[in-house]
Parts: C-alpha cells; structure tokens; sequence
C-alpha cells in the first residue's frame, strides 16, 4: 500500500473508531458530573471533578444487585438451555440420517422470520397459564432453543471428519456415543460462540422481561434501567452511571471472549 | 455406556406420562378458571346493573358482604372492589353502554368452599397407568419388532396406539364430564344472582325485560314443579316471575329453570347492558382433546416413523437415533414459536382482553378494523421508513469491513470498536443517545453550535425524530454488519485478486468485479436478517421517545405492545401481529425472488 492511501485509511479508522466510542465516552463523563453541571452551555467535556457518589446513588436507589443476579440467572438458563438443544438438534440435521430432515430443517429456519411479536401473546399466556409469571423459569422457558444456534452447531458439526466418526462407529459406539465423545469435543469454539451470543442476547432481552416479569425483585437490569431512566428522567448523571453499570459486565465479558464472538460469526458458514 | 433404542422409549414413556399428567392438571385449570370467571362475571353484571342505581351498598349485601364500594374515579363507573384483606382472585372490566372501553374494574375473591377438585390419586393413577403401559410396549416393539424378523412390527405398533389412546381418554373424558357439571352448577348461581339485582333493584319493568334478552340462552328450560330430575341443575335462586318468562311458561304454572347449557349473549335492561358470559372455555379445545393429542403425537409419530422401517431393523434404530437427538430442539419449538403463532391467529379473531373474561368469537373484525386504524397504518409506515437504514448502515459496514480487512493491529482494535456497540445494552446506548441528542443541553447540538451551525431539535420535532431514531439504529448495528462482511471477505479466496491485477485490473475494478460477487451470499444475508430485525425495532423507541411526538417514531411493535399491553385489546394486537408477520414474509420472498432472479440473469 502506497503512504498516502495508508495514512487515509488510518484517518478514516480514527474517525469510525471514534464516531463508536463517542458516546460511551460520554456516558462515562456525565456519570461523573454533578446534576446540574450538565446543563452548562456548552457542556462540559469532562467533570471539574468526577463525582463517584452517583455511582452509590444510583445503585441504591434501586435494587440494582438483585436485577444482576435475575439478568445472570436468566441468562445462563438460556445458555445452558441452548446449547443442549442446539447441539443435539444441529448434530442430528448435520450428521444422522431421517426422513423429512431437509424439510424439517426449512422448517425450523423458516421460523427466524416470525417476529417476536407474534408470539409474544400467546407465549404470555401460555407461561401464565402455567403459572410461572415473574419468575426465572418462565423468563427462561421460551428461550431455550435458538435456531441460529441451532444453524451455527449444524455447520460446525458438517466440518467434523467423517472418518473420525466411522472409526468409532465400527468400534461399536452409538450414535450418542460418538456425539458425545468424538463430535462434541471437535466443536467446542462453536459452542463457546453460541454460549455467548446466548447469554448476550439474554442480556440484552427488553420485551420478553418486562413482559414476564412483575415485581421489582424479579427485574433484569434491561429492564430495571428502563424503569430507572422513566422515575430520574432529568437527572442526567444518575441515568449515565446507571448505564455505566449497566454496560460494565458486558464490556468486560466481552474483552475476554471478543475471539469466540467474530471466530463463531465467520463459521457460521454465510459463505453459502 | 451405550445409548440403546430401549432406553430411549423408556424416556419417551416418561414424557408420555408427563404429558398425560399435564392435560389432566389443565382440566382442572380450566375448571378453576371457570369458576373464577364466572364468579366476576357475577361482579360484572351486578356492577353494570348498578352503574346508574348507584347502589354500592346494595351490591355488598347482594354478594354476601364479599363486596364493597371503592372510591370512584370515573364518574360513570362502578367501581367495585372487595375487602382488601381478602385476597383478589378474579377480576373483570365495567365496560360503557357500546360495550367497548374499559370503564371500571371489578374484583371478586374466590370462595374457597365452593371449589371443587380433583382427586390427586386419579392423575397418579393415570400418569403411573400410561408411563407402565408405553413402557411395556415399547420393550415388546423394541423386542420383537426392531430386533426381530421382518413384518412382526405391525400388531405391537396399533396395540400401543389403541392401548395408548385409551388411556389418555378415559381419565381425561372423566375430568372433562366433571368440568361440565360444575362450570353448569356455577351458572346457575349466576342466573340466580342477575336475578336477585334486579328484583332487588324493585325494577319490575326491566324484571319483564330481562328474559327476553337472555333468551338467547338456548340451554335453559323450564320445568314445572315436582318434575325435575335430580341431577337436573336447578337455577334455583330465580324469582317465580323470572322463571316462567325464561321458558316462556304461562304465569299460573310454577317451576324451575334446568341449565342445560349456556353460552354467550347480551341483553339491555332498562339502561344498562346485561352480558352473559361465555364458557370460552368448554369451547377450547377440550382437555381431553389435549390428552389425545399429546399422546398421540409422541407415540404416533415416532411409530409412523418406525413403521415405514417394518422389516429394515437397522434403519428403525438410525431414525429412533434422529429423533432421540431432534426432540428436545423440536419439542421446544413446536410448544413455544408454532403452537404460538397458530394461538395468535386463532385470538385475532377474538374480541380478547386479558381481564375480562369475555372472549366472543367476532370472526374478521379485527382484522376489518385495522383497514380503518389510522394509527396501526401509520406505525407501518414508519417501520417502512424506518428499515430504509438498513442499505445506509450496510453500505458503511462494507467500506468499514474493507478497512480493517488487511491484519494488523489497527484492524484488530478498530474491529473490536466497531463491534462494541451492537452487543452492549440496548437500553443503556438508547438512554446516552437521548442524552446526547436532547435539544438544549446535548452534545450534538453544542457540537453544531461549536461549528456555527444551528441547533436541531433532533427527538422533539416530529418530522426529525424518526431520522435521529434511524441514526441510532445504524450506530448501534453496522459493527455487526462490518463483522459478517469481513468474515465474507476472507472467504473470497487471494488468487482471484492476484489474478485480476496481472490483468490490470484498477482497484474498483477488483471491487467490482471480484469482490461484490464473492460478497453475494453475505450480502443477501445481511440485507435479509437486517430487515427483518428493523421491522421488529422495539426498545430504541421505548425508551427515547415512546412513540412520540405525535407518533412520529410509533413503529409496528411498539404500536402492537400498547394496543395489547396498554389497551387491553389483545385480539387486536393479535390481528395486527399476523399483519406484520403477513408483511415480513412477503417482503423477505420479495427479496429472495428477485435476488434469485438476478442471480440467474
């Protein structure tokens, strides 16, 4: 590459890495401001000094711990739920042999376009009915099985070699056996992905959680935020530390896992 | 250890079992359900009745002293709630004269003397019955059948089939006779109580009125005295007058009223509406409807499964193996996404709130009405107006994704930025991008300003707030685009661009002609799950603007969320759910075809 054209592209990366961080940034300046100082014209960049008693503030007033716990255990239901059904289900539409398993699994791909919306009601109903409102098992009931995950362990198992699978077959091994033992071991990077996007998605779940849940103890921090950006609606810095901690974990989670997150996303196979 | 074919019918007994048991506690359920219903219903009418006689106390002692009067806020609505120590059990709406809004809400307790149950042995016993005998069928198949000579699959399999089927109906027929007697005994304590209102109201012309609005009620009949049968249900509460006009009896005979079985219907009386309220749920598909179903589903279709493979043991083992592995993932979806989306259609065409439970069946109403709801057009709109970001934030996530697509650190760096904002909290990015985009004090604005140019009321002007929504929607998806693009990129194999340049090929070229068509799968994959996803926008608009202002930003989902969960009118939501879903799929066949098309161009 030529030097100018290697200093635009370095120009153009500063900018769009920029324009991303901006308001994260931003969140994190205001969290630290006192409550009118934001209302300066024009605003402050940054706190004259940074006030870490909003932080305390906004955890107390309301139950921010218990929304964490709620988001973590909903979330790693969802997880484990998952990867069970994922794993079991992509294994069989990759490798085993049944009738209807073309159809079955156009089947199954075909309901990634019904919106959530649709059956947001009757999902309701149907966890009412059951009784499990406002709780972690009807939170997690309907999210157990993704069929992007679903699509993810189909296309991991496919690059399994088939000849480690027979060598096992003719030592007299089922196919649950050979799952097990053999398969599942050669795709764990597939499952960390899809344990991530899971538990992400989980997190990151608004509609389902404010719908199933009641109470304030059984809030996830999706919604407990939601709630806590409607009572503190002008204070500004309360809101952003709220935010700030809200966005913490996942930041975190995701430093350390970022290979997982774009390795699983190239195997998904959307070459074709 | 070896997973055997055995083993796992023996887990398909439990579940069998386990479903059985499931169908029998909805039985129960719906029973309960009932008597919780009609108990409001009773509020209901008493409530409707007393709209305009004002007679809270009169309610009270109508209702046992169960009831008492709350402070009212509307005006026109009775308002009645009881006695907060008790707790509520069941609760129903006062609607005004069109029958239409919401004007009151009535909550009743439940009388637990009058509930009646089932015997838990009954469930255990048929739970136990049908887990033994799945069981033991499927040691005989797994016996003689899988394992066996050819052809000697057949007689096992109807047996399991018969045996299995009765067993899920004799139990369940039992509970669902039970259902009826006591949903029947409910109503006639009902009649009983429409009854005393109005007598106590001294109202002897709506008295007259009354049974020719409820004769609608096809399941009652008067029988004179001394000859009903004992295990007639009696509306015996009725007054002698109410009695003789419901079966249209001559004055001089005396009797009773038998309800044999009741449904849905509405009478005026004397300024108010009188509703009767249906048994929805003896119209639902039945309990023991459920039970076969269930139980048909999991030992039928593994056996016509099975049963194709008679005499192929090997291939009987390899589809039992199959399915062992899909049920859970299919089960599931089955239960939580088809089922679901089957029940939604069938509630859009109820007329359905979640607190009243009258539920009449209204046919295409909902769907009729929508041709005339401004606001449901209007948020389609602005959907449609909405996912026009999508070309936008993928044009940038391509350009984006050709930047960091040579390694090096500042790609590493610049693909982890980019990535950040499509996997943080919704909710949180929305609350800062509010913040930054609020029209006196926000960072956008200052930074305008900063640059001489004027302020933009980015959320409060309507015309403007749909854009700031659009922004915020790119911002937060392109890095998850520029992620699938790169991914896409690196599958484009070198050779083709080495190729290209020894022909001379310019940069543009290379792009155009290398780079996009080995891009085409990705592209058609971004384009179709980003415009699905931007049809479904939801919790940008919930928490910046609520829809607001003057429903600029009222997109689908959001505008479905209210009409369901603000509005009550869950039939509606329903209707305008299929219509959206009717909508994405003809947009995402659209696309398909059209890309086929110029595929094969």
């Amino acid at each position: 590459m030529t030097r100018p054209s290697r200093a635009l592209r370095l120009v153009m990366l500063v900018a769009a890495v920029a324009a991303m961080l901006v308001p994260f940034a931003w969140m994190i300046a205001t969290s630290g401001m006192e409550e009118l100082e934001v209302f300066q014209d024009p605003p402050p960049l940054w706190p004259a000094e940074f006030q870490g008693g909003n932080y305390a503030g906004a955890l107390t007033a309301q139950p921010f711990a218990r929304y964490f716990v709620n988001a973590g255990v909903f979330a790693l239901m969802v997880v484990a739920g998952q990867l069970i059904t994922s794993a079991t289900a992509g294994y069989a539409f990759a490798r085993l042999d049944f009738r209807g398993r073309r159809g079955l699994f156009l089947l199954c791909l075909s309901t990634l376009m019904v919106p959530a919306v649709v059956i947001l009601i009757p999902r309701f109903l149907f966890v009412d009915a059951l009784e499990l409102t406002d709780t972690h098992v009807g939170l997690a009931s309907t999210e157990l099985v993704s069929v992007w995950g679903i699509f993810l362990m189909r296309q991991s198992f496919r690059q399994v070699p088939r000849e480690l699978e027979d060598a096992a077959r003719i030592d007299g091994a089922g196919p649950w056996r050979i799952f097990w033992s053999i398969a599942l071991p050669l795709v764990r990077p597939a499952m960390a992905t899809l344990a991530l996007f899971a538990f992400l998605d989980a997190w990151k779940n608004l509609l389902w959680p404010l719908i199933v849940t009641r109470s304030l103890e059984m809030r996830t921090v999706e919604v407990g935020i939601a709630s806590f950006h409607s009572t503190y609606h002008t204070n500004w810095p309360y809101q952003m530390a709220a935010a700030v901690v809200a966005v913490a974990p996942v930041l975190l989670l995701f430093a350390f896992t970022q290979r997982f997150l774009t390795q699983g996303l190239h195997m998904t196979g959307i070459k074709g | 250890m070896t997973i055997r074919p055995v083993h796992l019918v023996a887990l398909m007994a439990v579940a069998a079992g386990l479903a059985l048991f499931a169908a029998l506690s909805q039985a129960q359920r719906a029973v309960t359900t009932a008597e919780r219903d009609l108990l409001a219903a009773e509020a209901s009418i008493a409530a409707r009745l007393l709209r305009d006689a004002g007679g809270g106390d009169r309610a009270a002692s109508l209702f046992g002293g169960r009831v008492s009067r709350s402070p009212v806020r509307d005006p026109n609505a009775v308002e009645v709630v009881v006695d907060e120590a008790v707790p509520a059990r069941a609760t129903t709406s006062v609607f005004d004269a069109d029958g239409w809004d919401v004007v009151g809400q009535v909550v009743v307790d439940e009388d637990a003397s009058r509930r009646a149950s089932l015997p838990v042995s009954l469930y255990a016993l048929a739970a136990v019955a049908c887990a033994a005998l799945v069981a033991l069928a499927t040691w005989c198949v797994s016996r003689a059948g899988v394992c066996g000579p050819s052809g000697s699959l057949r007689w096992p399999v109807f047996t399991w089939l018969a045996v299995g089927v009765a067993v899920a109906f004799v139990p369940a027929a039992l509970a669902e006779r039970w259902a009826q007697q006591s949903l029947a005994t409910v109503t006639a304590q009902r009649l009983a109580v429409a009854s005393r209102v109005l007598a106590a109201r001294d109202d002897v012309a709506a008295l007259a009125r009354v049974p020719s609005g409820i004769l609608g009620l096809t399941g009652l009949r008067f029988v004179p005295t001394g000859t009903a049968d004992r295990d007639q249900l009696l509306a015996s509460g009725l007054p002698v007058q109410v009695a003789q006009a419901l079966a249209g009896a001559s004055p001089a005979e005396s009797g009773h009223v038998v309800v044999e079985h009741v449904s849905y219907a509405t009478a005026d009386v004397a300024s108010a509406r009188l509703i009767l309220l249906p048994y929805e749920h003896v119209r639902r598909p039945t309990s023991s409807m459920v039970a076969v179903v269930a139980l048909g589903l999991l030992i039928g279709v593994p056996m016509i499964v099975l049963s194709s493979t008679i005499g192929d043991a090997r291939r009987a083992r390899r589809e039992l193996a199959a399915w062992s592995f899909l049920a859970p993932g299919l089960l599931h979806l089955a239960a939580f996404t088809i089922g679901p989306l089957v029940f939604a259609a069938w509630l859009s065409l109820h007329r359905w709130s979640l607190v009243d439970p009258a539920r009449p069946f209204v046919g295409l109403e909902n769907y009729a009405a929508l041709a005339s709801n401004a606001g449901f057009w209007n948020a389609l709109l602005n959907t449609a107006i909405f996912t026009l970001h999508v070309p936008f934030s993928m044009t940038l996530a391509l350009g984006l994704a050709l930047l960091v697509r040579h390694p090096g650190r500042s790609s590493v760096v610049a693909r982890a930025a980019f990535f950040l904002p499509s996997i943080t909290s919704l909710v949180a990015v929305a609350m800062v991008w509010q913040w930054m985009l609020s029209d006196e004090y926000g960072l956008a604005n200052a930074a305008l300003e900063a640059a001489g140019l004027p302020r933009v009321r980015w959320l409060s002007s309507p015309s403007l707030a749909l854009v700031s929504i659009m922004i915020v929607a790119t911002w937060t998806t392109v890095g998850f685009q520029t992620v699938l693009f790169q991914a896409g990129l690196t599958a484009i194999p070198r050779d083709l661009y080495d190729a290209a340049r020894i022909d001379g090929a310019s940069r543009w070229r290379q792009f155009r002609h290398v780079t996009l068509p080995g891009l085409r799968p990705t592209l058609v994959f971004v384009l179709i799950t980003s415009v699905i996803s931007s049809f479904q926008v939801f919790g940008t608009v919930y928490v910046m603007t609520q829809g607001g202002p003057l429903h600029a930003t009222d997109v689908a989902v959001f505008h479905i969320y209210e009409e369901a969960w603000e509005l009550q009118r869950v039939g509606s939501a329903a209707a305008m759910s299929w219509t959206l879903f009717a909508v994405i799929f003809a947009v995402t066949w659209l696309h398909f075809r059209t890309l086929e098309q110029r595929a094969e161009a």
